[in-house]
């Protein structure tokens, strides 16, 4: 039996997380702007790696118990993002177009679908909450009332 | 079985003051041994990752090499800290022909000027006090500008030609190892002692002497390789630390994976899967080795790096016709890039992926009815295979990381529970990054997939969810593929083939065709050394032939894939490296066939002896390799 409750540390935890990734993440593509060259690699790199990272973090503080999960679903976010970024700018820009401004659409959706996801995932975690589960990565001892369940395994 | 995953003592401050005293005293130790100071030939084996702004290596008639400058080079050199009475010898060339001399040189240390030489018109060696403090660090960045000359034939802009630098030191003052190279010595000890523990390899007195052991190592080579230890230690340290945190993952997962196995033989696999792992990583971040193909994947991760997913090359594989690039193996690379250089993303990653190799065939032979002795057998035997350090050397991070992942998902195939849906999600995801890492993997796995379904459709129709689970895995992992890559990519090759082949793939004549296919058979041959391919051969027959039930199907499959693109090659020359796909399966059957004789102390002493060759093989070509430079052939990889 799963009750709806809304777990609003964790909600605060992952979008708190991921509004610093994502500040991050656009304060280094705003600095490197147009220029691309070995200079911009690493801020290029925060670019894309900062908001999954950041969402990580947020998520594992928030609850440690659903490590496999968390990492799951950020490396799916991190890994896929690249190829959902490149297929949305093709269908705007031309190759040349899109070359030409240092593919800055490209890595602005890559934010733009890091937030869109970090603010789904706190949803959905700070929604999906099992019976007896603790709200805050707490775990209650286990009473004659409210036995541990293999349930609560996420 | 349970490991206990903590893994330091709770005086662990006292322990780690006591390790950095350890340290100290025996770098000054190492460092009052060496000469007090050391000659760096530029153009030498050691130079490449210590100077920038240089042309390549030249050798001269009569035999010292040397390298020309641009209008800004420079050179790093590393060395003990010393406040004052350092002196460095710039050892210079004739100037290049044409060029009024003097030619002014201008240097700079550390972003600092420094002083200016006027170079004549013939060979000069200087020595220059440099100025107090400049060394404090152990380090100095030394950059040299120069007009430059334009020479008839050569049309790269010349500055000066640098032989050698030599950097010195009184031996008089103690000459203190840098923090950076000692931080990296303590994280390095620590990581490995904290692996070792973790696995409960032994305890603490055992544990001081292996690291003690280890710290000689370490020292011995900082003393040995001044001119490069520091670059070394600190990427072996953030390897270490990584290494224990696969080891930590490890000792948690594989009980999982293999609830049946033994506390003794997880030890002993993991001990392997870490050996393994580090061999490769100690040459592959050996700062002087860079892999045969890092320049051009280098400049694929650039792109990927900087926006450009579309990468397009000619590969020798396909017999130079177009092809899509996947940047998945960048994509997976980059983050590390924000912790070190490229070259050591790259090597670093495809190193770690290829270390847990040895684990993951050990799993595979105990799924498919080993013994755990046969399966440490198998385990070592894919550790030390000269193929695969042949890899590592010419540098395939695509098909090394996809082996890696599709061993993986093979080790998952041969299992004989089904999964929950968060399960079969896991493995879809993983079939995803499979089926996009390489083309070739994508071949070999996906075919070897199709059969493993087909077949299990046909002959085991009483464990449905078997075909229907792994069909739909099958399908929609292509169809993820293909949406997000593979579209593009079979496009331009269909564009390609409309062009006519004739257009970029040269006209085979009858002696090419002949010359091809005895290629096959010497690659062939090649790829399983020192194993013979009649023994691989039969190993594989005889695993199918023990092994039962779905085991089997997945043997057969595996086998059928890497047959049909045997063909493939035969016929028309696509290479897919399909010997490289089949080796933890041929070192499972060869292990198998040890098996038989396992119960005798002469079949013991043959497996031993076996086992003993491939590792004395594969680790001499390993270490002649990263830190000579002795290239292996290829001609194991050409199939």
């Amino acid at each position: 039996m799963r009750q709806r409750t809304f777990d609003l540390r964790s909600f605060a935890l992952i979008l708190g997380l991921t509004a610093f990734g994502a500040v991050w993440a656009t304060y280094n593509l705003m600095h490197v702007g147009s220029i691309r060259d070995e200079s911009t690699v690493r801020p290029l790199v925060w670019v894309v790696f900062a908001t999954p990272f950041a969402i990580l973090l947020g998520w594992l503080v928030a609850r440690r118990r659903e490590m496999g999960l968390a990492f799951a679903c950020c490396f799916s976010l991190y890994f896929f993002s690249f190829f959902v970024a490149q297929r949305i700018e093709s269908l705007i820009l031309s190759p040349e177009q899109a070359s030409a401004g240092g593919h800055g659409l490209y890595f602005w959706m890559m934010i733009g679908i890091h937030v869109t996801a970090g603010v789904g995932l706190a949803i959905g975690r700070a929604t999906e909450v099992a019976a007896g589960e603790p709200t805050a990565g707490r775990r209650p001892a286990p009473t004659p009332e409210s036995p541990a369940q293999a349930g609560d395994q996420p | 079985m349970t490991f206990p995953v903590s893994y330091l003592p709770q005086r662990w401050v006292t322990h780690v003051v006591l390790l950095a005293l350890v340290v100290i005293g025996a770098n000054l130790i190492a460092a009052s041994l060496r000469a007090p100071g050391y000659t760096l030939t530029i153009g030498g084996s050691l130079d490449r990752s210590l100077v920038g702004g240089f042309y390549a290596s030249q050798v001269n008639r009569d035999g010292p090499r040397y390298r020309w400058t641009s209008d800004d080079a420079s050179v790093t050199m590393y060395g003990p800290m010393i406040r004052a009475g350092a002196l460095l010898s710039l050892n210079f060339g004739w100037l290049p022909p044409g060029t009024a001399a003097p030619r002014r040189v201008d240097l700079q240390i550390d972003d600092s000027p420094w002083t200016h030489l006027a170079l004549p018109d013939q060979p000069r060696r200087y020595q220059l006090l440099l100025p107090p403090g400049s060394l404090a660090d152990g380090v100095i960045y030394l950059h040299l500008r120069c007009d430059t000359t334009l020479v008839p034939s050569d049309d790269r802009p010349l500055g000066v030609r640098l032989n050698s630098a030599t950097l010195s030191w009184p031996r008089a003052t103690p000459p203190w190892p840098t923090a950076p190279m000692l931080l990296a010595q303590i994280t390095v000890l620590l990581s490995w002692l904290a692996s070792a523990r973790t696995i409960r390899l032994a305890n603490w007195p055992a544990l001081i002497v292996a690291g003690l052991l280890l710290g000689a190592m370490v020292f011995v080579a900082a003393a040995a390789t001044i001119v490069l230890a520091q670059p070394w230690l600190v990427s072996l340290a953030y390897a270490s630390v990584v290494g224990y945190g696969i080891c930590r993952g490890l000792v948690t997962l594989a009980p999982r994976i293999a609830p049946t196995a033994s506390t003794g033989f997880l030890r002993v696999i993991l001990l392997i899967t870490l050996a393994a792992l580090a061999l490769r990583l100690v040459g592959l971040l050996y700062p002087s080795f860079l892999s045969h193909d890092l320049v051009i994947n280098s400049q694929w991760f650039a792109n990927v790096q900087f926006g450009t997913l579309a990468l397009i090359g000619r590969p020798y594989e396909f017999r130079g016709r177009l092809s899509v690039i996947s940047p998945t193996m960048f994509i997976l690379a980059a983050p590390i890039t924000l912790l070190g250089s490229r070259a050591n993303a790259l090597q670093g990653l495809y190193g770690l992926a290829d270390g847990v190799t040895p684990l993951l065939t050990a799993l595979l032979a105990l799924r498919l009815g080993l013994n755990e002795r046969a399966a440490l057998v198998a385990g070592t035997l894919i550790a030390a295979l000269p193929m695969l350090f042949t890899a590592l050397f010419w540098g395939f991070p695509l098909q090394i990381v996809g082996q890696a992942l599709s061993l993986g998902l093979l080790v998952v195939m041969a299992d004989d529970r089904p999964y929950r849906t968060p399960g079969w999600l896991l493995v879809g995801l993983l079939t995803v990054i499979v089926f996009l890492i390489h083309n070739g993997v994508l071949l070999l796995i996906g075919v070897c997939l199709g059969l493993y379904v087909l077949l299990c459709f046909g002959l085991q129709r009483a464990e449905g969810w078997r075909w229907r689970m792994w069909g739909a895995v099958l399908i929609g992992a292509s169809l993820c593929a293909l949406l997000l890559q593979y579209f593009d990519s079979a496009r331009l090759m269909l564009a390609e083939i409309m062009a006519g082949p004739a257009a970029v793939v040269p006209t085979a004549t009858a002696e090419s065709e002949a010359f091809r296919t005895s290629q096959i058979w010497v690659g062939l041959h090649a790829s399983f050394a020192p194993l013979s391919v009649p023994l691989v051969a039969l190993g594989l027959v005889y695993l199918t032939w023990r092994s039962h039930g779905h085991q089997r199907l997945l043997s057969i499959a595996w086998i059928g894939s890497a047959l049909l693109f045997f063909g493939v090659d035969l016929l028309i020359g696509l290479q897919v490296r399909y010997s490289y796909f089949i080796a933890p399966l041929a070192c499972v059957g060869v292990a198998a066939l040890t098996e038989r004789i396992q119960g005798r102390l002469a079949g013991r002493l043959v497996t031993l002896a076996l086992v003993a060759l491939v590792v004395a093989v594969g680790a001499s070509l390993w270490v002649n390799g990263a830190f000579y430079g002795t290239r292996p052939s290829v001609n194991a990889l050409t199939h």
